[in-house]
């Protein structure tokens, strides 16, 4: 072999080492979000959701929804039907989320009581969905470009390995000061979320509690959002979640939120 | 009498509660009172409800049929249903067929474009939303073409709009110069071809958001 062609490939492999070094060195906190947000979670999804709502005092309240969800590579739409108690009966949400940077979801809700499909405009995306602890833009799926990520440190819940990110919005009167996000290392899931109000205290902690690998792809199956300032809770389970059973286009329409399943 | 109005809605609510299998049922029932703070005290309003709603569906058909009850201390019985149809589900299009609250317009609270349906106003703007409607015995055809809608409406019968009796205490009591007197002779409505109404509406979802 020529001198000259062992110093190139020694060149190359150097190159192609320090990039990679290059890489590791830089997972920084936005390559996390990212990586979290565009993890595969498979074509489409169906499930039945069990929201359950608690106060304080500890008295329940329990709501039944039928969820599908399909991704079309730029955008996510999902569509969710409440199946029970009676006075939520036949209500619906539906939601699209986009990849496009800067574009906001958006949302609508029907109402039976005023059989109206109604868009929920940015101002009212920091209310609260159905007596939740969830609001509107906690249903969606936050663009990583609106939010500045720094990586605090790293630490382990449960026996997992997570990277700590804090994300401070880059909208200035965002409903939330900041989030810290504790992502699992080799999952990329967020398994527990803190949101700090507008004036920087403490107000809810997101956390993940059961999560399982379905046809190939990590899902979340059960989740609690815990409102530490008012003490109420609202523990979403996921029931027989099926992936990839080729939904209709047509799901999601104002047709159908009026129609319901 | 008999009312023939009835007779859809009531064999509707037959055929559902037959088909009990996948029957879904809800309901309320509700007491009302008011009082007035001043006069002699009495209550201005007694009314106790009964709301029952029965909803059964399979494939691509719908029933509804929602049965009322009220029931006054000085009032006649009062019977009806407030919406009993049936819906068809094709691919690009609805059919719904019955008596059906039919709304239009996006604004809550206020009837700017929301024409259709006749409203019971005999309690003002208190009542839910649901019991100032009053539903329509239509066929209504929808029609979706990408983001687009038509709808169709065709009301054979006329349903009016119910104001408050003189002597309730929502009767609005007319400013006239002069004594004046209503003829109600003529205030039957026929069920003839002149009286049919059609409606027709388009409608178009755009939107795009930049932030």
């Amino acid at each position: 072999m020529k001198l000259r062609n062992v110093i190139t490939l020694t060149l190359l492999a150097a190159a192609i080492f320090s990039i990679s070094l290059y890489a590791q060195e830089e997972l920084t906190g936005k390559k996390i979000i990212e990586n979290v947000y565009y993890r595969p979670t498979g074509e489409d999804a169906t499930s039945d959701l069990t929201m359950t709502l608690i106060n304080s005092r500890g008295n329940e309240r329990v709501r039944e929804i039928k969820q599908y969800s399909k991704d079309y590579g730029k955008e996510e739409k999902s569509i969710m039907f409440f199946l029970s108690p009676a006075d939520v009966r036949n209500t619906s949400f539906m939601n699209w989320s986009y990849d496009e940077e800067g574009r906001d979801d958006d949302q609508w809700i029907y109402l039976p009581a005023l059989k109206k499909v109604k868009r929920i405009s940015s101002d009212s995306k920091s209310d609260y969905f159905m007596g939740s602890d969830f609001a509107y833009d906690d249903l969606g799926d936050r663009h990583p470009s609106e939010d500045t990520h720094k990586l605090l440190r790293e630490e382990t819940i449960n026996g997992e390995d997570c990277y700590v990110v804090e994300s401070i919005s880059k909208e200035e009167d965002y409903m939330y000061s900041k989030t810290v996000v504790w992502v699992s290392k080799d999952k990329w899931i967020g398994l527990k979320k803190e949101f700090y109000d507008e004036d920087g205290d403490h107000l809810k902690n997101l956390t993940v509690k059961k999560y399982d690998k379905i046809d190939g792809f990590w899902t979340i199956l059960h989740s609690e959002m815990h409102n530490v300032q008012k003490d109420h809770r609202t523990i979403m389970k996921l029931k027989d979640v099926k992936l990839n059973t080729g939904i209709d286009d047509n799901m999601f329409t104002e047709r159908m939120m009026k129609r319901g399943i | 009498m008999f009312d023939k109005k009835l007779i859809i809605p009531l064999l509707l609510l037959l055929f559902t509660v037959s088909n009990a299998q996948n029957l879904f049922l809800s309901g309320y029932a509700r007491t009302y009172l008011g009082a007035l703070t001043t006069g002699d005290n009495e209550y201005s309003i007694v009314q106790n409800t009964f709301d029952l709603k029965f909803e059964h569906s399979k494939d691509n058909v719908y029933f509804k049929v929602n049965p009322f009850l009220y029931h006054y201390s000085d009032k006649d019985l009062e019977l009806g249903f407030r919406q009993a149809y049936l819906d068809m589900y094709f691919d690009s299009f609805d059919l719904r067929i019955g008596k059906q609250q039919i709304i239009w317009g996006k604004a809550d609270g206020v009837f700017i474009t929301d024409i259709v349906s006749p409203k019971d106003l005999r309690e003002f703007l208190l009542p839910d939303f649901n019991e100032i409607r009053v539903g329509v015995t239509a066929l209504k055809f929808d029609y979706y073409l990408g983001n687009n809608t038509f709808e169709l409406v065709w009301i054979p019968v006329f349903t009016p709009t119910q104001m408050p009796d003189q002597n309730s205490i929502w009767s609005l009591q007319p400013d006239y110069p002069l004594p004046y007197s209503i003829d109600y002779a003529n205030t039957d409505v026929k069920d003839k071809l002149a009286t049919v109404k059609y409606l027709l509406k388009y409608s178009l979802a755009f939107f795009r958001n930049r932030f």
